[in-house]
Order: C-alpha cells, then structure tokens, then sequence
C-alpha cells in the first residue's frame, strides 16, 4: 500500500512539477510584487438620513380613529449628523510600486445628534446625543501614477474602496423607541492623496476622502407574520449616507 | 450515473406542479383585543359551508378555515370556486357584523383550488412582516365594539 502511494505522490509530483517553473516575464513581475500595509487614521464629517417606504400608504390616525391614506407614508425615519473618528488597516499587495491592493478592516464611532420620528405623520420628534461604535471590512485598490522621486507629484495616489460597515449601537433606540433601523450599510469610498517616503520601505501621507453609504442592510423575514411585538422588518430602506474627511496613513511596502 | 439524474430531473418538471410545492389556501380571522369573541362564516352561492369560533380572550387567537376540501377534487377542476366570508363580533352582548369579502379562487385542471391566502386582522403595518397586499378594510357600520376601522383583509403572497 505504501509502495502505491509513494508512486501515486511521485507520478502527481511530477505532473505538476512543470506548473511551477516560471517564465521570465512572471519572474519579473513576482520581483516586482511586495506586501503592501497601511495604518491610518483620521475623522470624518457625516450626515445621514434613513427612512422606509410605507407599503400600504395607510395610517391609523389614533385620535381620530380613522385609517389615513398618505401617499407619501415613511416609517422609521432617523438622522445622524456629526463626526467620525476612525482607525483602518490595510494589508495586499504593491505591485511595480503602481497599484496596490488590498484588503481593508477598521472602525469608526459616529459621535453627534441622532434625530428620531416614528412615522411622517407623526408630530413628536426624539432627539439625542450619542457615541456609536461601527465597524467595517472590504477591499480596494490604490493607484500611484507617478514613481519616478524625481517628479514633484512622486508619492500622488488616487484609491477606492468597497467597504461593508455594520452599524452597531442602534438597537439601543430600538429598545427605547420602538424603532426599526438599519443594522449594516455598504460604503463606496474615493481617496485622493499624497505620501512621502521616509525611507526605501516606509512612507507618510496625508489624503482626503468621501464615502457614500446606500443599500440598508436589515433581517430578512421568512413568511408572513402578524406579531403585536414584532417591528416591520423589510428591506425596502431607503438610505442616504455621506462622508467627508481626512486622514494621516503610515505605509509600508 | 447521468441516467438518474435525468430520471430525477424529468421526474420533477414533468410530474403534476402542485404535488411538491402545493400548499392548501385558507382564510384566518384574528380576534382583536377589544372583542369577547368572533365568528366566521363561509359561504358559497349563499349556502354556509361552515362556521368557525373564537372565544379565546388572548390576542391573537384565530379562527381559520382551509378551503381545499370544499374547492378541490377532480369533480371541480377548471371550475371557479367564490367563497364569501362574513365576520360577526361580539362583545358585551353586542353582536356586530362585518361587511363581507369574496375570495375568488379557481380549481386548476388537476384538481387543485389557488392557493390564495387570507388574513384578518387589525392592520398595522410596523407591526405586519412578510409579502402581502393591503385587499381592503372592513369596519363595521355598529361601532359598538369599536369603530375597528384598522380591521383589514391582507392577501398574503408567501409565507
């Protein structure tokens, strides 16, 4: 048995054994690849405003006890504005030092108002202040279009990134207010900046960056339900996120 | 091998539709809160097929009537099946009737009624999930137990 299998080892060893020898060109380009890390951090400035579509169009109006048609009925309606602090990492690959990708993981706390209104029609409005923690991972690609250090836009990068963000603390107003809100949201991300080499490995750099959060991410619900102390769950959230900020990035690649 | 797999695949596509995903349609009442009981019959072409009770006090409670055996069978394939449900609540004595709804269904030719599915209830739609369509309300002329005027018929698409 033994026998069979050294052979089998060795005829699949030397099956692949041709797989592995590189030609010149995939030579020059594994040299030219190295691992890509970036820490940054840095604050953002956000608004955003959240809300679900009514699929009925119709409301109990308590007081006057009477089923209300409002074609523009929203549910769930919040905001946020204020500031961002944030922490992320990077870690890819660089390649012919051009282009870089790379996944991404960090957090972020959105610290500002939170304003609350349970449906359109309704007249109370809740408003508080209050720190949430939210945390985040993706992919993305940065592009440097200059590598020549003699050229004054040296260092000069262009990034996107896909990110996914689930929005933690909100649950805390659930509890309080009754509310359904969005659990997790997708962010597209531009950045535009410039880094300095501080030596042959390690750069500085400073950039600007805005994001744009869109598709509420909520619980899928299976099969209908009628449940006094159930909230609506549905994914039909209409969602408006924008993020404006800076941040200083320690590189090494 | 492949011989079973196209055994199993012409199996499936070409046995009669409703045997694997055929559910039964059926119609639920749901008492509200404010009501002592409720009562639910089910007609067809003014003749009572049956007669359903709710008593319970707790929210919630249904009654509910499963149409397959009245609208299926080989005797009423291809054939249209209309069932008319009428609510009654009571409460303190009061006996209030609800303005009734037509479910339209249709037999297929193998025997199986549409699996429409009905629910009654007191509508709120933060507290509603699922797919479903708003069919209409049915609160009642007698405002005896309430003007009920969030009582609602909800076709549910799937469940």
């Amino acid at each position: 048995m033994k026998r069979i299998v050294v052979l089998v080892f060795c005829l699949v060893a030397y099956s692949m054994a041709g797989m592995f020898e590189l030609s010149p060109l995939d030579r020059k380009f594994i040299q030219n690849t190295r691992l890509y890390f970036e820490l940054s951090t840095g604050a953002m400035y956000s608004v955003s405003d959240y809300k679900s579509k009514s699929r009925t169009n119709y409301y109990h109006d308590l007081e006057r006890d009477e089923m209300v048609y409002d074609k523009d009925l929203y549910y769930n309606i919040y905001s946020f504005e204020g500031f961002e602090p944030l922490l992320e990492s990077k870690v890819g690959f660089i390649f012919f030092r051009r282009v870089a990708l790379f996944l991404n993981l960090g957090c972020f706390w959105s610290i500002g108002e939170y304003r609350y209104k349970i449906s359109s029609r309704d007249k109370e409005e809740y408003s508080e202040e209050d720190a949430r923690f939210r945390f985040f991972g993706g992919l993305g690609l940065k592009w440097y279009p200059v590598v020549n250090e003699q050229n004054p836009l040296n260092g000069f990068f262009l990034g996107t990134s896909f990110k996914l963000v689930s929005l933690f603390g909100n649950e805390k107003s659930r509890e309080k207010y009754g509310m359904y809100y969005v659990e997790g949201e997708s962010f597209i991300e531009f950045e535009i900046g410039k880094v300095w080499n501080i030596s042959d490995s390690y750069s500085l750099g400073f950039s600007v960056k805005v994001a744009g959060g869109f598709g509420g991410e909520t619980e899928k619900v299976d099969g209908f339900r009628v449940d006094k102390n159930r909230e609506q769950k549905d994914d039909d959230i209409t969602l408006n996120s924008k993020h404006i900020g800076a941040v200083i990035t320690f590189i090494r690649k | 091998m492949l011989a079973y797999v196209w055994l199993c695949c012409c199996c499936y596509f070409c046995h009669p539709e409703d045997d694997f995903d055929y559910k039964p349609g059926y119609v639920k009442s749901l008492k509200p809160a404010s009501v002592d009981s409720l009562e639910m019959r089910v007609y067809s072409n003014d003749s009572l097929i049956v007669s359903e009770y709710c008593r319970s006090s707790e929210y919630g409670e249904e009654a509910s009537y499963s149409y397959e055996e009245f609208c299926g069978g080989e005797d009423r394939a291809d054939k249209n099946c209309d069932l008319t449900i009428a609510i009654t609540f009571f409460c303190n004595d009061k006996k209030i009737e609800l303005p009734t709804y037509t479910v339209k269904t249709k037999t297929n030719s193998h025997g199986f009624a549409d699996d429409v599915r009905i629910y009654m209830a007191e509508f709120d739609e933060r507290k509603v999930s699922g797919d479903y369509t708003l069919e209409t309300f049915l609160a009642p002329e007698d405002t005896s137990c309430g003007k009920l005027v969030n009582y609602a018929v909800l076709k549910v698409k799937e469940e």
